[in-house]
């Protein structure tokens, strides 16, 4: 981040109102990401000329990553081949909206039959176990109230390896679709150890390191693989890898005992 | 003939429009709203976000044309990205599926988050921001938008999430 010229602050900072009342209570607070949104709003808020940029949740982040889901319905459209079950990680659920959403849409009209499947952690289990409810979007309250399936915007979620999944709520269009029954979920455990070594298989038989993030998708996509291997049954099952694990090396190290 | 394992799409295949699902949900699809006390959330966010990405927010359109810009920077970012057949995952499980995996971490940060980082942060320039600000956890969304605030000649404040930065 410094070298594409960022500044980078750890939040809580010192640099907000939000920041400095939180450390005030707790000076070892972990942070979350909701708190860091309430800093990254703040900050534009009071600094003119600097606009507020969201990675996730929001509508338009969905419509711009939809570019992943529509490359892939040409490329299954060339060969001539239909996913029946679409698998993402999701945390906000921005690599999960933009992969499935074009396909999804195809399914409410009637136009394609196809499942899709968020993998997310037991941490942070919007989708699995949350409630469809108005929310926040962060931790200080200062997003409007948007419907989701949320866990409550100050809950706390343990840390895990697998941080970008750490979110306590997920996005609108996504919840609307879980919510009309569209999108199922599931919710590996906080210590990881299912989702790493889905990892590590990936990793030695396809040649490529994911995110700790994109491992979920690995993880839940092996699972479903299985099951047809259970069944004797055959489906096409396309997930994303929403990342690289250059930058998660040393989680790797952590977590497989290197 | 021996299938192909890796599906690849040439750059002038790149879609020319970004899809919203909005325009296909049946039914209300709930809207943002204030709460009951306090200032206006609504009002507040429209200050301090971006107005094309606004306009976005509410679009009703099935299709929102992705400017030419953005599509050069997608391809310049090695957009259209392959998708594989994971055919030695299919035979390691003994698994009669087919399992296809779509490549997102063949970006230059590593992340599938620089496909809205070069939307907003080329709209900021259109805007005439001097700077972007936002927050991260993992740091793929933070490396994203300082990457493509830097193409753009933008300053850009990261607030990331302790846990991980420590």
């Amino acid at each position: 981040m410094q070298l594409y010229g960022g500044k980078v602050y750890a939040s809580p900072s010192k640099e907000t109102s939000v920041g400095r009342d939180i450390l005030e209570k707790s000076p070892d607070h972990v942070g979350s990401l909701g708190i860091a949104v309430s800093e990254g709003l703040e900050y534009a808020e009071k600094n003119p000329g600097y606009a507020y940029c969201l990675g996730s949740v929001l509508n338009h982040v969905l419509i711009h990553q939809s570019i992943i889901g529509l490359e892939t319905m040409k490329q299954f459209d060339m060969i001539d081949e239909k996913p029946d079950v679409m698998i993402g990680c999701l945390g906000g659920g921005s690599n999960f909206g933009g992969f499935i959403l074009p396909f999804a849409g195809e399914v409410v009209r009637g136009k394609r039959e196809c499942r899709f499947l968020a993998a997310q952690s037991a941490s942070a289990p919007n989708l699995s176990k949350g409630e469809y409810r108005y929310d926040f979007g962060d931790h200080a309250e200062k997003t409007p109230l948007l419907k989701m399936y949320t866990l409550g915007h100050q809950s706390h979620m343990t840390p895990i390896k697998a941080d970008g999944l750490r979110y306590h709520a997920a996005a609108p269009f996504i919840s609307y679709l879980k919510h009309l029954g569209h999108i199922e979920a599931t919710a590996y455990p906080p210590d990881e150890q299912a989702v790493f070594e889905a990892a590590r298989t990936f990793v030695q038989v396809e040649g490529f390191l994911p995110a700790p993030e994109s491992a979920y998708a690995i993880r839940a996509a092996i699972d479903e693989a299985l099951e047809c291997k259970r069944k004797n049954h055959s489906e096409v099952i396309a997930f994303n890898i929403s990342g690289h694990g250059f930058l998660d090396l040393a989680a790797y190290q952590e977590k497989l005992k290197f | 003939m021996k299938a192909r394992d890796q599906i690849v799409l040439d750059p002038d295949d790149l879609p020319g429009s970004w899809y919203n699902v909005l325009a296909d949900l049946p039914g209300e699809f709930p809207k943002p709203k204030d709460p009951e006390e306090g200032p206006s959330r609504l009002e507040y966010l429209s200050k301090v976000l971006l107005k094309h990405c606004l306009q976005q927010e509410v679009s009703t359109e099935r299709w929102i044309p992705i400017p030419n810009p953005i599509q050069d920077l997608y391809r310049q970012a090695g957009r259209p990205r392959p998708l594989y057949r994971a055919r030695r995952l299919e035979r390691f499980l003994g698994t009669p599926a087919k399992l296809y995996y779509k490549r997102e971490d063949l970006s230059p940060t590593g992340s599938h988050k620089v496909n809205t980082a070069l939307a907003q942060a080329y709209y900021a320039a259109e805007e005439g921001c001097a700077g972007v600000s936002t927050e991260t956890g993992a740091g793929q969304w933070g490396t994203a938008l300082a990457y493509a605030a830097s193409l753009q000649g933008l300053k850009c404040v990261i607030f990331w999430v302790r846990s991980v930065y420590d």
